[in-house]
């Protein structure tokens, strides 16, 4: 009996043993597939950087600038890691300021997630200090990776065999590098301005009357250059310019032989938009890189820059693109202004509301093989009824005038005639609208001898109110510089 | 339709009474002359014996000894008895108070020793409880699992389906989810139809309980479970006929369970009380990525959604500058939702039951009140039951029965399983980490309102349990009336009226605040609001006559003719409104009134069954047995083929045959004694599957809106012939007993095959229907069974049972249209095909994760894009097996990857009996089972910003990392997360399933009859490679959504502490 008992307990203890063994066998089971049993995965950046020998420099540097802390946090980092080697030449004034080596570290993180293999896109990347550098296949600008696809829990780590600059942009080499010519740099900083801009503004009332907003002083605008904001941001590091500054001397040269096509008033005035006129056309939004520049390049504003590669004294690779510093980038006038196209159709205002009688036509011309769309104003009953065109700068020069008005709704010939500056100015004589005149009419040629910052231009219908005399037509109007 | 029918058949039906009761009585006059030379033949040979304790060896006074009706002595003191019998080929009968009944063949034997062993509950002298009545499970012919419930005095919380959960071999019981009285999905020996129902038919107390639930649950995942209104306690013994159910006839062909409630044993009034609490304890959380991985995955994921990294960075959760980011302290956390939705809980049962009578009435009465809390925060259930059976004596011949059962359940319930606004655990578990449940300022500072959704168009799982609203208020009535008339002394005529009443009112709300918004058709829902009441009303009629008789105490023979009626009407009525003004307003009335959607169904079906049936025995050693029932049913299509045809109705003919002989009792095994019971039983049946839809055969319409022109559309096409499903049954069993009747042993083999098997086809597509409803599968079970209870140790102060159930079954689909199918639901591709078990996975195979673009293109593989397209894997994607080697990956790669049926399953149980105390154990095991995880394919598809599990850490990065977890890409591009054995796995279990230990405490007081303290723990271990919450889970009552984890609410481990006073 005895005995008995004491084999079942034996046999309990041993079921009981079995079954403890099998809870601690199969408990493992769930937390085998979940634990993360990679060695690689179980560190952040930093500590894999700082675990390895020969980027000690750069640990080192993390810990410095304090980008230790990013590196292990549970953002996604791409961390391209210059070797030791890499890092003893490195410039003093970048050690020496804590700014600038933060800006250069940073200069080798981004947020972006590259994994390099033969095929990798060659592409831009935005790294952690707001600069982009370029990638390609193990590599990035010109360093080249020497050990590449490491990874950790938060990203992945290559090193590379030299470090990455963290370059100026064209506009902080073009405002602020000392090497950079001074006037047309004063001139370019001379255009800041206070700009109207409501999005940040404080509402403190409404105006009863209008119902339009009242903002508090100092909200309403934004201190803005015109330069940046109405050519290109020269300060943009996800874009990719090219920018021409001239030396003091053909920055001088220039404005003399451009002075008298911008006469105003004053000579301050005229010294302004003569400047303004010609560093607008310096900046194009397209990397030109030295050895790929073009003999010509074309502005956003239409004008033709011819380049003279011996005159460029400077070319100074930045972070967004290329700045060549010219000794002097003369642009004969002729490719300089363009031919103006007006549209018809896109008229500013008109002298009466004839709107009920006034169409927009989508036609075709038979001779010129274009779809155009015009405007006709039929029946309007007002003596000189006129359309007003408002043009920018317009510079003090000959031009040609022409238009297309295709006269296809009445035999009867009528005239129209455009106005230069108001509706009946003389400068140009009526001209006949000859019915189903599908071509271009010249209408004469008119000098101007001032420069305008706006001018008004009117299409102006006959001195009659019969409605067979006075129509209104025109598909455009065509300003053709006779210089 | 039946109406009219129902004319004729009780037309046929009372000729063919006519002609068995003139056959009963032609028969009773034959006896009557032959039983008087048995009577004298009776005492021809005295046998002597004494029977002996057996855990003792000391003599058993008080045994009655019996043979037949005729002859009986009790042993006196000294074990002794002396009993005339009329020769030594029969057998002996002992009975006494606390012991195992015994049958001892004399084997001309004249002086025996028989040693007696204490009641076990378990061997084949056991009486069971079947259609007709309860008789010694000895002498069956069929294949009859017994479970002796006696009032579930240990389990209190437990459903019956639960409780039968290793009980039986060949019942599978497959528990639901976790949620309070879920119950569980019964099969009984495999799968035996597609489409069709595979649980059993249930009877309790001899009427039929309609164990399905009509019509779905306005939360998603719920199952309103109707086993769950019997309550456990009410429950006396349950068996399980496995074979032979043709009685049952069209309803028969997944076997029978049959409930017997409590009823007075004795007429002295005895009063049991019990109380009960249970704890119940968090399920073990799923190993989620907390929110530095969690953050490092975002990132990643939103890189590869082509978002810029400045974008990336300017996002809330990316700034973490406390002071410019205004939203820092909202989306800088580490919040484990989990710990939000999950909870211990306590349960509470309280239960009473009075039984007594007299000699003109006995009556059981009880009444119960439990409450249930999940371990789901907001999940309860208060169910208030009661119950009361009585037997009356009306006169000498009558007697009648009637059994009431009332149960009311109230339960607050959610959404359960894959549903990304509303189901608090699942939402809980995609749930960004980086947000907390409360609202808080730029300044840190919490407010105790809840938060609303988050960047990510999450809903807030906290206001998922909090502010949102779902209910359940259930209730059925079941009754019945039983009268018996005895007709002569053999002829007894009996009447049974029933009915059962269901109605189930749910009501849902979903506030705006903290919950995505749904999409409707024509509008965006943000609050959410419904109502629906469900009813199913069944009334039941079983009529019967029974002839028994004894012949020459050689011959028995029992038949019976009788008919069975149901009529069944339930109805469905929901509305759903949407967009209430505020989340205050929470009825459904005050959604917008444009919006509101009203719908329902009425359903109503009856079934009639006329059955025969009728059994011989010889010797008690030999048994036959032969029943049939003819069933009509409105179900039937008027142009069935099989079945016998009356005036234009189908009816369908259910035939069975069964034999048995106990070789043990005759010469053939000579004087061994020590072989208590060795018996053959073979059935042959044929039983049939109703379930094939109420309106199947008759043309539907369904009303339709196109453009704002509303209309009646056909909804499908009729089929005139559609008819039940015919299951043909064999089974050949041995029933062994031995060491003193302390080992009783059956093994059963069978096969069933279904015929006539619901199948969709596949019609022109210029009928505008894709497919019709048709008998044309068939498919095959054949298994092995076996179960073996044994009486290890028998001592006076120790007692050790053991018990074991092992069950195997294989399927196979022997027909089906077009030789193969595939089925697709719950994000699994299933097959079934000629030749193949059914439901087997059918999916990709795969081989690891590319480490490398040079791996992935000299592999040279492309996945079709949805637009018919080509790309090509990369580093990282996964390597999926490319089965036809044309470097294409696409559905001709699909290969099969398992079934969800078990190899083999089933259990071990084992009750220690140690003095006072007794130690109940039972483990229930499956094995080779294949399981679809679904809520991983959801936690690591890696394909969108939902929190993820902590394995998605182990992800591939980056060029030449090694691991099997392929790469974070929004949206799955490749098609890395298509179905494939990367979510198949292993869900073979051992677990733990019951552990009791239960103690008598010795009361001196004479008014306190007995008292026992019961300490239970539920689930307690369980041995599984599975990496979900739990292997266990059923997301539908259909073969098809078998072994799929939706994600419902886990089974949890519950320790209930208990005492039982009876007076």
């Amino acid at each position: 009996m005895n005995s008995m008992k004491y084999k079942r307990k034996l046999q309990l203890g041993a079921l009981l043993g079995a079954i403890i063994l099998m809870s601690l066998g199969c408990k493992k089971m769930t937390e085998e597939h979940n634990a993360v049993e990679d060695p690689m995965l179980q560190k952040n950046l930093f500590e894999v950087i700082s675990q390895n020998q020969s980027l000690s420099s750069f640990a080192k540097y993390l810990v410095e600038t304090g980008l230790d802390k990013t590196l292990a946090s549970s953002k996604s980092y791409t961390v391209f890691a210059p070797s030791n080697e890499s890092l003893i030449l490195l410039d003093a004034s970048i050690k020496g300021s804590p700014v600038k080596l933060k800006q250069f570290i940073a200069n080798h993180i981004t947020e972006e997630l590259v994994s390099y293999t033969s095929s990798t896109p060659k592409k831009r990347i935005r790294m952690l200090n707001g600069k982009f550098n370029s990638i390609a296949p193990f590599s990035i600008e010109s360093a080249v990776a020497s050990q590449s696809n490491q990874y950790a829990s938060n990203g992945i780590l290559h090193t590379i065999n030299m470090s990455v600059n963290a370059l100026e942009n064209c506009w902080e080499f073009i405002a602020s590098n000392a090497s950079a010519p001074v006037k047309q740099r004063n001139f370019l900083q001379s255009l800041f301005r206070n700009i109207f801009d409501p999005t940040t503004a404080t509402v403190i009332g409404i105006n009863p009357t209008t119902g339009d907003p009242i903002y508090q002083k100092g909200t309403d605008s934004v201190f803005a250059n015109m330069f940046l904001r109405n050519v290109h941001d020269l300060r943009d590091e996800s874009k990719q310019f090219t920018a021409f500054i001239l030396a003091d001397g053909g920055w001088d040269a220039e404005q003399a032989a451009y002075s008298k096509y911008f006469a105003t008033g004053t000579a301050d005035s005229t010294a302004f938009a003569t400047a303004w006129n010609i560093v607008r056309d310096f900046a194009v939004d397209t990397l030109y890189t030295p050895s790929g520049l073009p003999d010509t390049v074309v502005s956003k504003f239409g004008a033709k820059l011819p380049i003279n590669k011996n005159a460029i004294v400077a070319s100074i690779k930045t972070s967004n693109g290329y700045v060549y510093v010219m000794s002097a980038l003369p642009v004969a006038p002729a490719l300089r202004f363009t031919t103006r196209v007006i549209e018809a159709e896109k008229y500013a205002a008109s002298s009466v509301d004839r709107r009920s009688v006034t169409y927009f036509r989508d036609r075709y011309n038979d001779l010129s093989k274009n779809f155009y769309s015009d405007v006709l104003v039929l029946n309007h009953g007002v003596a000189m009824f006129n359309l007003r065109y408002d043009q920018a700068e317009i510079p003090a020069i000959k031009y040609k005038a022409y238009w297309v008005a295709v006269n296809d709704f009445q035999t009867a010939t009528f005239t129209q005639k455009l106005g230069v500056g108001s509706p009946d100015a003389l400068l140009l004589p009526y001209v006949n609208v000859v019915a189903n005149t599908k071509g271009e009419v010249y209408l004469g040629e008119f000098t101007l001898t001032r420069y305008s910052p706006v001018l008004s231009f009117y299409l102006t219908a006959a001195n009659s109110t019969a409605n067979a005399a006075n129509p209104l037509v025109c598909d455009y109007i065509k300003l053709v510089p006779s210089l | 339709m039946i109406h009219s029918n129902l004319k004729y058949f009780s037309k046929a039906s009372a000729l063919l009474l006519l002609v068995l009761i003139g056959q009963a009585t032609l028969a009773q006059q034959k006896q009557s002359v032959k039983q008087k030379p048995g009577k004298v033949a009776a005492q021809k040979v005295t046998v002597k014996g004494v029977v002996t304790n057996h855990s003792n060896g000391k003599p058993l006074a008080g045994i009655t000894v019996s043979y037949g009706e005729i002859a009986a002595d009790l042993t006196d003191e000294k074990g002794i008895f002396s009993i005339n019998v009329p020769g030594l080929d029969v057998e002996l009968h002992l009975k006494g108070e606390g012991f195992e009944p015994r049958q001892v063949a004399l084997k001309g034997r004249s002086d025996l020793s028989i040693a007696m062993i204490s009641e076990t509950g378990k061997s084949f002298q056991q009486n069971v409880m079947l259609q007709h009545g309860s008789t010694p499970l000895r002498n069956n012919t069929a294949s009859i699992g017994a479970v002796s419930v006696n009032g579930n005095w240990n389990r209190p919380f437990e459903s019956i389906d639960d409780l039968l959960q290793g009980q039986v071999a060949g019942l599978q019981s497959i528990r639901r989810s976790g949620a309070a009285s879920k119950g569980a999905n019964l099969m009984l020996r495999g799968q035996n139809s597609l489409y069709g129902t595979n649980m059993p038919l249930v009877i309790v107390d001899g009427m039929l309980f309609d164990p399905a639930d009509y019509g779905n649950s306005l939360m998603g995942g719920n199952y309103t479970n109707p086993l769950s209104l019997i309550n456990s306690q009410d429950i006396d013994n349950v068996s399980v006929i496995k074979d032979a159910s043709s009685e049952y006839g069209a309803k028969g062909a997944n076997g029978a369970i049959i409930i017997t409630t409590g009823r007075a044993k004795r007429q002295a009034t005895s009063i049991d009380f019990g109380v009960y609490g249970s704890y119940n304890q968090m399920p073990e959380q799923l190993p989620m990525m907390n929110a530095a991985d969690y953050r490092t995955y975002l990132g990643e994921i939103l890189q590869s959604k082509g978002m810029g990294i400045a974008t990336i960075a300017a996002m809330p959760y990316m700034r973490d500058d406390s002071l410019t980011n205004r939203e820092y302290y909202k989306y800088h956390n580490n919040t484990n939702w989990q710990d939000k939705v999950l909870r211990n809980s306590i349960n509470k049962n309280y239960f009473l039951k009075v039984t007594g009578g007299d000699n003109i009435a006995t009556y059981a009465l009880s009444i119960g009140f439990s409450n249930m809390e999940g371990v789901l925060k907001s999940n309860d259930l208060t169910k208030y039951n009661t119950r009361f059976n009585a037997a009356f004596n009306f006169s000498k011949r009558l007697t009648g029965q009637a059994n009431l059962g009332f149960t009311y359940n109230e339960q607050n319930l959610r959404s359960q399983g894959i549903d990304a606004k509303t189901s608090p655990l699942f939402v809980a578990l995609t749930k960004s980490p980086l947000l907390i449940a409360n609202e808080v300022n730029e300044k840190g500072i919490f407010s105790p309102n809840l938060g609303d959704t988050d960047i990510f168009g999450v809903s807030n799982p906290s206001v998922l349990i909090e502010k949102a609203q779902g209910g359940s208020k259930n209730y059925r009535f079941a009754g019945s009336y039983t009268f018996n008339y005895d007709l002569a002394k053999s002829l007894k005529a009996s009447a049974m009226i029933g009915v059962f009443y269901d109605k189930n009112r749910e009501n849902i709300f979903t506030p705006r605040k903290g919950v995505a918004d749904d999409t409707l058709s024509n509008a965006i829902a943000d609050s959410r609001l419904g109502t629906q009441v469900r009813r199913l009303f069944s009334t039941y009629f079983d009529a019967k006559l029974e002839y028994d008789k004894t012949i020459n105490n050689d011959h028995h023979v029992a038949s019976r003719i009788g008919l069975r009626y149901q009529q069944n009407a339930a109805e469905q009525d929901y509305t759903l409104g949407y967009n209430s003004a505020t989340d205050e307003l929470i009825s459904v009335q005050n959604g917008v009134g444009a919006l509101r959607q009203t719908g329902g169904g009425i359903n109503e079906w009856n079934w009639m069954n006329s059955y025969f049936s009728t059994e011989y025995g010889f010797k008690e050693r030999v048994f036959l047995t032969f029943s049939a029932a003819m069933d009509g049913s409105s179900r039937f299509g008027p142009n069935a083929k099989a079945g016998l045809g009356i005036s234009g109705v189908r009816y369908a003919f259910m035939p069975s045959l069964g034999a048995a002989w106990i070789i043990s009792s005759g010469s053939a095994f000579g004087n061994a004694a020590s072989i208590d019971l060795f018996k053959l039983r073979a059935t042959l049946s044929r039983s049939g599957n109703d379930d094939i839809g109420n309106y199947t055969a008759r043309q539907t319409y369904t009303s339709q809106n196109f453009l704002g022109m509303q209309g009646l559309v056909r909804s499908g096409i009729p089929n005139p012939s559609i008819q039940w499903e015919t299951s043909t049954k064999a089974n050949v069993g041995v029933d062994v007993a031995f060491w003193n009747d302390r080992v009783a042993m059956s093994l059963d083999l069978y096969s069933s095959k279904t015929t006539d098997m619901l199948v969709y086809e596949k019609v022109l597509s210029g009928s505008g229907f894709e497919n019709v409803l048709t008998n044309g599968g068939a498919m095959k079970n054949s298994g092995f069974e076996a179960m073996v209870n044994m009486r290890a140790i028998n001592r006076s102060a120790l007692k050790w049972d053991l018990g074991f159930t092992y069950a195997t079954n294989r399927n196979k689909i022997l027909r089906v249209p077009n030789d193969q199918f595939l089925t697709n639901t719950h994000g699994a591709t299933i097959i079934t095909q000629n030749g193949a078990s059914a439901n087997v996975f059918f999916g990709y195979k795969t081989n690891g994760v590319f480490a490398s673009s040079t791996q992935a293109v000299a592999s040279g593989l492309k996945t079709k894009n949805a637009d018919g397209s080509y790309s090509n894997f990369q580093a990282g994607d996964l390597q999926f097996v490319d089965l036809n080697g044309d470097r294409i990956i696409d559905e001709k790669d699909m290969q099969q990857l398992g079934s969800a049926a078990p190899r083999f399953h089933g259990s071990f149980s084992s009750k220690l009996s140690l003095t006072r105390f007794t130690i109940d154990a039972l483990f229930t095991f499956s094995q080779g089972n294949e399981i679809f995880n679904q809520l991983r394919y959801y936690l690591e598809s890696a394909s969108g910003t939902e929190n993820q599990l902590k394995s998605v850490v182990s992800r591939w990065r980056t060029e030449g990392q090694v691991t099997n977890m392929p790469k974070a890409s929004f949206g799955d591009p490749r098609g890395n997360n298509r179905f494939s054995d990367r979510w198949i796995e292993d869900g073979s279990y051992l677990r733990l399933r019951n552990l009791t230990i239960s103690y008598d405490l010795a009361f001196r007081e004479k008014f306190v009859k007995n008292a026992s303290v019961y300490l239970t723990g539920n689930n307690l271990l369980t041995f599984t490679k599975y990496m979900g919450y739990d292997p266990e889970f059923s997301a539908g009552n259909a073969g098809f959504a078998q072994g799929i984890d939706a994600g419902l609410d886990p089974l949890f481990r519950a320790v209930t502490m208990g005492i039982r006073i009876g007076l």
